[in-house]
This record gives C-alpha cells, structure tokens and sequence, in this order.
C-alpha cells in the first residue's frame, strides 16, 4: 500500500541554497548570507518592491528582502540583486531574479554556468533542481545511505541505497 | 533502492516514506493496494493499482496476485519496484 508522495519544493535551508548556488557557478565571495533579511536594489542601486506590488504579501510591505543574496554586479550587467527568502515560520520561500535577467542576452550574464545554459531563466530551473537534489543528498548522507545522481532529460533522478 | 525524481521546478515526486527530506509542501495520496483476497478466488496478497492519475491506464491494473499469505513483504517489493520501474520510470 504504497502512495505517492508530490513535493512542492520550498527553500527552508539557507546552508543548501548557498552550496546549491556554488554548484551553480557562483563563489562564495559572491554570495551573502544574512540572519535579517536585507534589503534588494536594482541596477540603479534603486530599492526594490516587486514581491509586494504583485502579491501584497506583507512580508515584503517594506520592499524586497532576502537571506541569501548575489549582488548585482556579480549577476552581470544592467543587473539587479539576486535574492531568496527563507521564511523562518516554515511558510513559503520566495526567489528574487528580476524580469531582465530572465530574458536579457548571455552578454549580460557573468555566472558561468548561467552562459553555458543560454541565461538565467534556465539557469533558474537547475538551481531549484540543484538546491533540491543538495537536500536530498545531504538528509540520506546524514543517515548513512548511499546517493546516486541520474541526469534524464530534464530531470534528475536520486538512487538512495536501502 | 528509493527513487525520487526531481523535476525542473525542484518538485519532487516519490513514493511516500517517512524518512523523506524537508524539501517542501508534500502531498500524499493512495497509489495502490496490497490486500489479502482482493481479488476473486485469492486467499493470499493481491497488489492492484489505485486510480491516482500518475497510473493513467493503469489504473486498477493488477501488479501481483495471490502471493503467499507469509509472504506480504515480498508483495510490497513487488509493488514498489513496479511503481519505481513503471511510473517515476526509474
């Protein structure tokens, strides 16, 4: 009597999203860790409010802010900050990548591994990838279970030993 | 072996266990049966699809049939490595 189990990923691991975000072509000079959420700029080094114009959520009333953080001129050019927020109620995570980086040609990307993939879009579906796989890893490591990685197609498949 | 697929979104689907990691919001349902005597002139474990629509056309397909009444472990292997093989296509 088996179920399946369909798991919408959050990020709840700040020391995952940081290795995640190594994996993914960033160093760890590039990359901010903050206790207090701090707030986002853009490439004007303007404060953003994105999160609360388009959803009213009231964790970002005061502007976007996030834990984990790679600045703007690390993100490439014309830029904003990168950003996630990890809610310490457990409540849902939130990924700031501004609209132009979502779209912008390579030759405005700094992130290695961002180029190879074509831009930061892509980019964004790996490292959720990546950052879920981390945790998978890290959890059954932590037990003592052996992980194997399988890329298929799009998707990543985690072989854990019994 | 445990599978868990990880899609582009960074969901995951899997079969439900109680040592999975906190990736998130999960969501359980019902993916198949194992009973004894499920199914007509069976007295041992019978192990049939539920109609949850990741089995698509194989809903209500039997997997095993009539597995020895001391053998309920090898009938929920049975069920598990079809599900891995057959729907998370491990």
């Amino acid at each position: 009597m088996s179920h399946f189990s369909e798991i919408k990923m959050q990020i709840k691991s700040v020391e995952a999203a940081v290795e995640a975000l190594l994996a993914m072509g960033f160093t760890k000079d590039q990359i901010e860790v903050h206790t207090t959420p701090r707030q986002l700029y853009d490439h004007q080094c303007r404060p953003t409010s994105y999160a609360f114009k388009d959803t009213k959520d009231q964790r970002f009333a005061q502007g976007d802010v996030a834990h984990v953080i790679v600045s703007r001129g690390a993100m490439g050019r014309a830029q904003n900050d990168f950003g996630i927020y990890v809610d310490p109620k457990g409540g849902d995570s939130r990924i700031f990548l501004c609209d132009f980086a979502r779209s912008c040609n390579v030759d405005c990307v700094n992130n290695p591994v961002a180029k190879e993939l074509g831009g930061y879009s892509k980019w964004l579906s790996k490292f959720k990838q990546e950052y879920s796989y981390t945790v998978t890893k890290n959890h059954y490591a932590k037990m003592g279970k052996k992980v194997q990685r399988v890329q298929d197609g799009q998707k990543v498949k985690v072989y854990v030993s019994a | 072996m445990k599978l868990l697929v990880i899609d582009e979104e960074g969901d995951v689907l899997t079969l439900h266990a109680d040592d999975l990691p906190d990736l998130g919001v999960e969501t359980a349902r019902r993916a198949s049966h194992v009973e004894p005597g499920l199914l007509p002139g069976s007295s041992g474990w019978d192990v049939v699809l539920s109609d949850h629509p990741l089995n698509g056309e194989h809903a209500g397909r039997v997997i095993a049939r009539d597995v020895p009444i001391n053998q309920r472990k090898r009938a929920l292997d049975l069920e598990v490595q079809w599900l891995q093989e057959n729907i998370l296509g491990g």
